[in-house]
């Protein structure tokens, strides 16, 4: 029972754990502006 | 359109356009200004904006909040280049090219980059597995000569330009069209310095016979 202790805690703390995980948000990458105004530059623009 | 027209339009699809401080009287549109003529319908926003500003000798350059409008002059001693007076309007001799190319095919980004500057880009059967080697590069206002010569080196490939279209090829063949055209200009000018001699006249005696 005392070997088996350990492993439990383990499985324990996981199963709390986990959903904080799975919850943390992840860093939004970083766009580059100077991507999105050339991109912008690109479009077919309306010129009537 | 007139240009305070022209910057409401292009701030219409988020870019802010400033004007540079070379460019002292802002054009208001007024009886007396000439309007400037729209381009072709489904011109983009970029090669429109050239089209337009070019008409009284300005360009744009890219800055990372947005453009800044410039005169042809102030461009072409930004990017150190220089500016074609033969037409009827000025330009810049070759055109500025901004963007971002991030681990990129060769072959692509010179696709996108003849595309977006209508100019003829070849690459030769002798550059071999280096048309396909990935290129990177953040190119700010950067003349496209000099942009394509920076992609081509980093596949180890020589640019050579004939009239508005180039061509990419092996460091070999670059040699050997270099100097074929040297010699073929030696020859030009050894015909010009040394031209051929008339046909001598007949000799005296010779007459009759």
């Amino acid at each position: 029972m005392t070997r088996r202790f350990p492993i439990l805690v383990s499985v324990v703390m996981f199963a709390t754990m986990a959903p904080a995980f799975s919850q943390t948000p992840v860093p939004a990458k970083k766009i580059d502006p100077l991507v999105g105004l050339l991109e912008t530059l690109q479009t077919k623009a309306d010129w009537s | 359109m007139s240009l305070n027209d022209l910057m409401k339009l292009i701030e219409n699809y988020g870019v802010t356009m400033t004007l540079g401080s070379d460019i002292t009287v802002l054009d208001e549109g007024g009886s007396g200004t000439q309007m400037l003529k729209l381009p072709r319908a489904q011109t983009t926003l970029g090669n429109g904006l050239q089209v337009i500003l070019a008409q009284r000798g300005y360009t744009f350059l890219v800055k990372k909040s947005g453009l800044e409008v410039v005169q042809l002059e102030t461009a072409a001693q930004q990017a150190k280049s220089q500016l074609d007076v033969s037409g009827p309007t000025q330009r810049l001799k070759s055109p500025l090219v901004s963007a971002v190319i991030v681990e990129k095919p060769l072959n692509e980004a010179l696709a996108a980059l003849s595309e977006d500057h209508d100019v003829t880009v070849i690459v030769a059967p002798q550059a071999g597995d280096a048309k396909s080697a990935f290129v990177s590069a953040r190119l700010l206002n950067v003349p496209l000569d000099n942009a394509l010569e920076l992609l081509a080196l980093q596949a180890d490939l020589r640019v050579i330009r004939r009239g508005n279209a180039y061509f990419l090829t092996s460091p070999d063949q670059a040699n050997q069209i270099r100097t074929e055209k040297l010699e073929h200009l030696r020859q030009q000018q050894s015909e010009v310095l040394n031209p051929p001699l008339p046909p001598a006249p007949p000799a005296p005696g010779e007459k009759g016979k």
